[in-house]
């Protein structure tokens, strides 16, 4: 699984053109951030966390739950 | 040249937002199963310096159920609870690229205490074309019966590991590469569920759940962030999942987004679908010889086989500054939540429906 993601890594920076910080408008917008909805995001990874049995890779860290 | 430069700052300083915020949030949930939950979230962050900035968050989870496992279980009565979650955390940025973050979180219930820590590490090099992040966690956890002492409640621990990568593709694309590895030792059965037992000689008795110790978890997600237009912006998401119970998943989720100018109004929708196969020592129905037990036996349909989609639609208006703040951003949004368990004896599938509604105030 680790060489798998250095794998894939390596392959998609490979691919980068460059982006000059004058082309860089279209990037800052809210809809381009994962990170724009921390609440949203947070809830939703708690309530699919109770009730699937897998989870991780979701970017959010939340508190333990006995969620049943 | 220069107007180009001009525009691009003049874009950015649209869109920087301030460090300091305050969100109010609140989820619903109810499905047809009986289950009901409403989770209020108050959070805080604040800059002390332009390198350091403090976070606190207290959210709740008020739950009121009577589901078929609860029915089927020690207490055919249903229940209500409510959980209650902290956190506290300082972020430190030593340079422009260079982010440490540190977070303390604290939950408990009735039945259940968790003391988790968590730090990220951020840096973005390349011309800050690419950012990589690494977030480490540990929690120490009790798990226990409600109106049991806690000094009867059962250790559970958990430690994760989690690289990541973005980078920028292009102008309109971001896409993303992250991983996560975790450990858990201890109690990971229900303290409340009973797994009836087919003994060959006709009987069926009930015994107390019991699952591995030791669980090891992997999943690896790609996702990607592409603007179609100044106004369009669309995102496609995968991930895989699989541990040492044997359980493996797939989870893919696309959206869509529109943009209204100076992202005064944002409205988009998202789909998301979920498979995943069930554990290894899972069965529907365990059959044993007189007088002996399965070594593994569980009834936690969280581990069967099943699928599920979830579609939502969301809708964000920003009110500009009000009173001391620079702007106060309102967002609610609804989705409908489908489950369909196709080795789980007493529920085949179940709805729900989910309402969130927040506040956002940046000063």
């Amino acid at each position: 699984m680790a060489k798998a993601c250095v794998v894939v890594v390596l392959a998609l920076v490979a691919g980068c053109a460059p982006v000059h910080s004058w082309q860089r408008g279209t990037l800052a917008s809210r809809c381009m951030s994962p990170d724009a909805r921390p609440s949203e995001t947070r809830a939703r990874a708690h309530m699919l966390g109770a009730r699937e049995g897998s989870t991780g890779a979701s970017g959010e860290v939340g508190g333990g739950c006995g969620c049943k | 040249m220069r107007l180009q430069v001009a525009l691009a700052f003049t874009l950015l300083s649209l869109h920087a937002r301030a460090d300091s915020r305050a969100t109010a949030f609140v989820s619903a949930y109810s499905d047809d199963d009986n289950l009901t939950v409403v989770s209020p979230e108050v959070a805080l962050r604040q800059e002390l310096s332009p390198a350091v900035d403090v976070e606190a968050s207290w959210e709740a989870d008020i739950i009121s159920a009577a589901s078929v496992d609860v029915m089927t279980a020690a207490s055919p009565r249903g229940y209500e609870e409510t959980r209650h979650g902290l956190s506290a955390g300082v972020i430190w940025k030593p340079e422009p690229e260079i982010t440490f973050a540190l977070k303390y979180l604290p939950t408990w219930e009735n039945d259940y205490s968790s003391h988790g820590l968590s730090l990220r590490t951020g840096y973005e090099w390349l011309e800050r074309r690419l950012e990589q992040r690494l977030d480490l966690r540990a929690s120490f956890d009790r798990v226990g019966r409600a109106g049991e002492p806690e000094s009867e409640w059962r250790d559970l621990g958990l430690v994760a590991v989690g690289p990541s990568v973005s980078y920028v593709v292009d102008r309109w694309t971001v896409a993303s590469v992250a991983y996560e590895l975790q450990a858990q030792s201890g109690f990971q059965a229900s303290p409340y569920r009973f797994v009836p037992i087919d003994w060959s000689s006709g009987t069926t008795v009930s015994a107390p759940e019991r699952h591995p110790e030791w669980r090891v978890r992997h999943a690896l997600a790609l996702g990607v962030r592409h603007a179609l237009t100044r106004r369009w912006f669309a995102s496609a998401g995968y991930r895989f999942y699989r541990d040492s119970w044997k359980l493996s998943s797939h989870t893919a989720d696309a959206g869509l987004q529109y943009a209204t100018r100076q992202e005064r109004a944002i409205v988009g929708v998202d789909l998301r679908g979920y498979y995943q196969g069930e554990a290894s020592f899972y069965q529907e129905r365990y059959a044993a010889a007189p007088g002996t037990l399965p070594s593994y036996r569980s009834r936690d349909k969280m581990l069967s086989e099943n699928w599920s989609v979830l579609a939502g639609l969301r809708g964000e208006i920003g009110l500009g500054p009000v009173a001391f703040t620079d702007d106060v951003r309102v967002a609610a949004r609804t989705e409908i939540y489908d489950q369909h368990f196709l080795s789980f004896e007493p529920l085949g599938g179940r709805r729900a429906f989910i309402f969130q509604l927040g506040a956002t105030a940046e000063y």
